[in-house]
């Protein structure tokens, strides 16, 4: 009787999970949903522009739509009441681009936005348009197939391997806000499409353009391509990139760096922190050299390549003084090497930035070139 | 009654119970009190934890088959505690039905009312009641392997995007903090523990009882530690102790060899074993208690008159009435949070480390004196 009455019971609930009355289903047809693959986000007065982009089919092409809003929930709420037939679906959205002006006013707002949500993810990449809007890069990339779903799916990438321009998620850019009171993330620019054909004249496409900081949320600096090179071997994740140096015959050689890492060690004085000996070593190869009559001279490439880089190094730790702002996370170096005198600080790790010393020393290797011999 | 459960199958249906407060309540708590440190607290808990698994065999060991608290401690002492604890069985059943319903909304069905989910569980644990604790072990020991593996490769996956400096160094704060990080895996493995002496054989627990609780005491704070690794290792401390399920934030992070991703909907629908095992044992535990209470099997008694001849139909009042409570328990989220992260807690600690321990000490002094 017992069995009968449990298996009754089981039973019944089928019927409460069906019907109106029942759980909304969230099943959708996947024919019926509009994937939202890039969301773009700008500030205005007393509210947002959100700007979505979908890649579509060869007849729809690209996708755009755009509406203000009060909030990101507002404006996402006029834009799916304002489109024919789909729903709307940003589950799987891939990235998220907020313009300048919005940076520099705070990313807190977006941030907690994310963290709200059920349906966002919160390891979403985000990027800062550098100069211009988000709804500018969303609505004026590409052409009518190609849009910024596709650029930004060769930015993704890039940023994944380059080490000028690393990947930096909401997740990443919540837990350095909260560690160090600043943090990085990734800079976009938007520039005339290398790809030019007579239909697409003056198109636009969207590059990943090194690195910006934020201190308190808001963007303060825009790091330079030689900065963000130094920067992403600070935070040991040195991935690829090319510096040009110049040789004695004052001919351009391209570097390309290919790994390398950083050792942050503090100098103390007694109880006070007096400054950082920083030790960067990194390898690369020659992958061009102009023409000339004398083969290059790798030593002195890599004196050249070292000095370059000691000059990078030290301007990303001067922005990191100038503005108060552990970008690069120096405290997790000192509080690792000393915790117990780390935590004696009387000020606060950014405040002490200004008067830190700088040691900074940077030893290069150049590996064999492909197919060419190095005399 | 001789109800012949396995040790095996008990101490897996303990597992089970754990598993629905040790995500739900751990990894943020744990980070919010020890910040980095928050993977040590299970193995600061452990010595407490095995001490107090040598106390419940002893417990155990001091009840004879059929017996219960007023039989045990007293008719005057015996009512009023058992009747605080079928209080706390249906309170604790009622808010298993109101967070498994808030974990749905929260992470799958971002527009449903909750009352669904908690109706719905709320007639399943019926069910499960009423088939009884020898099937609910038995669905425990089944279920285990399945729920276990789920999460453990979960955590797997997870450990590959810890980062170093998430977890080290410590600071002196920080391991100060560990005294109230201890909190959270003392109230989840005590809990989970003291449930299983609801349907766990009356009589002497036999002579290895103690060690193999005290080893499975162990294998739950390996889990809790391996949680806060993966949790507070990929996400942070900081922004682990801000978010209601850090868990299940990570989960819908993961991705799968870069092809299958946002599975968080698969795994929350999997925890409703978790829940249902712990709905249905405190809703038939809360049944036992209440059918005691009414003097059942006593002549004359309140059970007698009722025509109540087991605790069954007791059953069809607990459910409904846990599922009322559910539904009027929180009515927001910040009320829920404060029942979940504050009240749940501090009722099942006071149930385990006060009220469990008073039970013992009078029933053996009343031994001391003869009285029983």
């Amino acid at each position: 009787m017992r069995r009968l009455a449990a298996l009754g019971l089981a039973a019944l609930q089928l019927l409460l999970l069906t019907g109106r009355g029942g759980v909304r289903t969230n099943y959708r047809e996947v024919e019926q949903l509009l994937v939202v693959q890039t969301l773009g986000l700008d500030g205005k007065e007393g509210g947002v522009t959100l700007t979505l982009a979908a890649k579509g089919d060869s007849e729809q092409g690209v996708r755009r739509m755009k509406a203000p809003g009060s909030s990101v929930t507002a404006a996402m709420d006029r834009i799916r009441a304002s489109i024919y037939e789909e729903e709307l679906f940003c589950a799987h959205a891939e990235r998220l681009v907020v313009g300048e002006k919005t940076a520099e006013a705070g990313l807190d707002g977006v941030l907690a936005w994310l963290e709200r949500s059920p349906e966002m993810r919160l390891d979403l990449p985000l990027y800062v348009v550098r100069g211009d809007t988000a709804e500018r890069a969303m609505l004026e990339v590409g052409d009518e197939q190609r849009g910024i779903c596709d650029a930004m799916d060769t930015a993704d990438r890039a940023a994944r391997r380059r080490g000028d321009c690393g990947l930096t998620t909401a997740a990443d850019i919540l837990r350095d806000s909260a560690r160090f009171g600043s943090a990085l993330i990734c800079a976009l620019s938007l520039r005339p499409a290398a790809e030019q054909d007579e239909k697409a004249e003056g198109a636009l496409t969207a590059a990943p353009s090194g690195y910006a900081v934020l201190r308190g949320g808001k963007l303060v600096r825009f790091l330079n391509a030689e900065q963000a090179i130094a920067a992403g071997l600070l935070k040991n994740e040195p991935g690829l990139s090319e510096i040009t140096v110049c040789d004695r015959f004052g001919r351009p050689a391209v570097i390309e760096l290919s790994g390398g890492s950083s050792r942050i060690r503090p100098v103390w004085e007694g109880g006070a922190l007096r400054g950082l000996q920083v030790e960067v070593q990194l390898r690369g190869s020659v992958a061009e050299l102009s023409a000339g009559s004398s083969p290059p001279d790798t030593d002195e490439l890599t004196a050249r390549l070292e000095e370059k880089l000691a000059s990078a190094v030290s301007a990303a730790l001067q922005a990191s003084r100038e503005l108060r702002a552990d970008y690069l996370g120096l405290a997790a170096h000192v509080e690792r090497a000393d915790p117990v005198r780390f935590r004696a600080l009387t000020q606060a790790f950014p405040d002490l930035l200004p008067e830190l010393q700088l040691e900074v020393t940077v030893r290069a290797r150049l590996d064999h070139a492909p197919d060419r011999k190095e005399v | 009654m001789e109800r012949n459960i396995e040790r095996r199958q008990l101490l897996s249906l303990g597992v089970v119970l754990f598993l629905a407060p040790a995500l739900r309540l751990f990894p943020a708590e744990a980070a919010s009190a020890a910040g980095r440190a928050a993977w040590l607290t299970p193995l600061a808990a452990l010595p407490l934890l095995v001490f107090y698994a040598a106390f419940l065999t002893k417990l155990l060991s001091l009840r004879r088959e059929g017996e219960a608290l007023p039989e045990l401690i007293g008719r005057a002492a015996g009512r009023p505690v058992l009747a605080l604890t079928a209080l706390w069985l249906l309170l604790y059943a009622a808010f298993v039905l109101r967070a498994g319903a808030d974990r749905f909304v929260g992470t799958v069905y971002p527009r449903a009312s909750y009352a669904v989910f908690a109706e719905v569980m709320g007639a399943l644990a019926l069910a499960g009641a009423l088939a009884g604790p020898r099937a609910l072990a038995r669905v425990g020991r089944m279920l285990l392997p399945f729920v276990l593996g789920v999460l453990l490769v979960l955590l797997a996956i997870a450990l590959g995007s810890v980062r170093a400096d998430n977890l080290w160094p410590l600071q002196p704060r920080e391991l100060s903090g560990l005294a109230r990080g201890v909190l959270t895996p003392l109230d989840v493995a005590a809990g989970a523990a003291a449930a299983l002496c609801f349907p766990a054989r009356a009589g002497q627990p036999g002579p290895d009882a103690r060690r193999a609780l005290a080893l499975w005491m162990a294998g739950l704070c390996a889990l809790l530690t391996l949680l806060a690794l993966a949790v507070t290792g990929s996400l942070g401390h900081e922004l682990t102790g801000e978010l209601s399920r850090p868990f299940f934030v990570l989960v819908r992070t993961l991705t799968f060899f870069r092809t299958v991703e946002r599975v968080e909907a698969l795994v929350v629908m999997l925890w409703i074993f978790p829940d249902f095992l712990t709905a249905s044992l405190f809703l038939w535990a809360f049944s036992q208690c209440l059918y005691r209470l009414l003097g059942g099997g006593e002549e004359g008694s309140l059970a007698a008159r009722a025509g109540l001849k087991t605790a069954g139909p007791l059953l069809w009042l607990g459910a409904p009435a846990a599922v009322v409570l559910a539904l009027i328990l929180a009515p927001d989220a910040r009320r829920l949070e404060r029942w979940s992260q504050a009240l749940i807690p501090a009722c099942n600690l006071l149930f385990c480390f006060v009220l469990l321990p008073a039970v013992y000490a009078l029933a053996k002094w009343r031994e001391k004196k003869g009285e029983k």
